[in-house]
């Protein structure tokens, strides 16, 4: 493909378009996650009583795995939360508290994680409905998700959904327009070339494989970034983002 | 070689832009096509180029009848046929050298060949200064000379011919007669349309005059 200023441009409309796109689905996909960077919590976490056995624990977890909207139902032994514990109030309180005596401190528990594309407000709703349903359980101490974090941030979520989606669809129709655009002045910019090799005897076949060229290499920037889109929650501890 | 046999190219209902219009042209023979702008010479050569269809009468170009050629026959019936039109149609993207290789492409001569032919040619029409150079930095005369070229390399039987010679000075024009001469001497008929009356009466050679889409003057009959 010889590159002309013209394709250039619907080269360059186009990948950009395509990162703009991309970053906005990251950034929706993993907002509840950009909240908790302002070190809330937006997970659940179920506390068991001290004296929970395995069996006990496997089948809290088992079930909770089974629930509709449930990512994940990790199990954070005492040594883990300890440690935790510790490193998040080192600045504060190093060698008030030695691992041994948090360990006794502190219960395990199970960290449970939802969908991502959850609004709060779902988020809120799931966690009660786990939380009515779990509470009873005897082997249960407490249950904690953040309802005043998820409160709090109910309403920023819900406007800058709205605001998002809105955007989003009016830039989709922007990018569609200038591709749409585009494609039409490469088409007429095409249209003399396709007229020369008629005019000297190619074939049909043969004027659509130079131009298939040119859509192999458009379709090879478009194909990657799909299933990306799919894979694009940011992975790791979202308190910590 | 080329006939036309009362034939009839009408647009829309009634504008008829040729009207019964007949002749008959043999191997290697050179013909002017002359007229008045918008007698019909263009859509004459659409028809033998088989870009138009006629809307009665027959054509024949190289034996074939066009309207009983198939669709995918026309391209091979073109290959056999060289254009060079008073626009050029040169490839902006492609080099002197590589517009002129176009049609050894499309008939798929291997790339020796081609080097020898094109750099045969290019010397033959004078543009060995801008072998590598794109149509947009060219003379009108240098790139009607890079359409003849392309028009001429790879040996057609037909040559049609829209204006050559309208963007050239008469020195110039001379040459590109010149050529074709050459080449009809090889056996290629020509059929060259042009308003210039020197070039025609210089020549001596048979002349067709369309005039609001008839034949009006034929020097053969």
């Amino acid at each position: 493909m010889k590159m002309n200023p013209l394709k250039l441009s619907l080269f360059v409309i186009i990948t950009l378009s395509i990162c703009m796109i991309i970053s906005g689905l990251l950034f929706y996909k993993n907002f509840v996650g950009f909240l908790g960077a302002w070190n809330q919590s937006n997970k659940m976490n179920i506390y068991l009583k001290i004296d929970t056995s395995e069996a006990e624990r496997n089948k809290i977890i088992d079930l909770l795995k089974q629930k509709s909207n449930v990512v994940s139902a990790d199990l954070v032994d005492r040594n883990q939360a300890g440690l935790s514990f510790q490193s998040s109030l080192k600045e504060f309180s190093s060698g008030l508290v030695t691992l041994d005596e948090l360990v006794d401190l502190i219960p395990e528990s199970i960290e449970v994680d939802l969908e991502p594309m959850l609004s709060l407000k779902e988020r809120d709703d799931v966690f009660t409905a786990l939380a009515n349903e779990f509470r009873p359980n005897t082997a249960i101490e407490d249950i904690n998700y953040g309802a005043t974090w998820i409160k709090k941030f109910e309403k920023i979520d819900r406007i800058m959904r709205s605001v998002g989606i809105f955007a989003f669809l009016i830039f989709l129709l922007a990018i569609s327009y200038l591709v749409a655009l585009m494609v039409r002045v490469y088409i007429d910019d095409s249209k003399q070339e396709i007229e020369v090799y008629s005019l000297i005897g190619a074939t049909r076949w043969s004027i659509y494989q130079l131009f298939l060229k040119d859509i192999f290499i458009f379709l090879s920037i478009l194909s990657p970034p799909a299933p990306m889109v799919n894979q694009c929650k940011i992975k790791g501890n979202s308190s910590l983002l | 070689m080329i006939e036309f046999k009362h034939v009839y190219k009408t647009y829309g209902a009634d504008r008829h832009t040729l009207k019964d219009i007949s002749f008959n042209i043999n191997k290697g023979e050179f013909v002017f096509l002359t007229g008045p702008s918008g007698a019909g010479k263009t859509t004459l050569f659409k028809l033998i180029s088989a870009f138009e269809k006629i809307t009665s009468g027959e054509v024949f170009v190289l034996g074939h009848s066009l309207s009983k050629l198939k669709k995918g026959q026309i391209p091979f019936l073109r290959r056999k046929i060289g254009f060079v039109l008073q626009n050029y149609k040169l490839l902006k993207n492609k080099s002197v050298f590589e517009n002129i290789e176009l049609p050894l492409i499309i008939l798929d001569v291997d790339k020796e060949t081609r080097e020898k032919k094109v750099s045969e040619m290019i010397r033959h029409v004078g543009l060995e200064s801008v072998r590598d150079q794109y149509p947009d930095f060219l003379s009108g005369g240098e790139q009607q000379r890079v359409a003849i070229a392309r028009a001429l390399i790879h040996d057609p039987e037909i040559i049609i011919a829209d204006e050559p010679t309208g963007n050239l000075d008469p020195e110039l024009s001379n040459t590109i007669l010149k050529l074709f001469y050459e080449f009809s001497k090889k056996g290629m008929t020509f059929l060259v349309a042009t308003h210039d009356y020197r070039l025609i009466d210089k020549t001596k050679c048979r002349l067709l005059k369309v005039d609001k889409g008839q034949l009006v003057e034929d020097s053969a009959t």
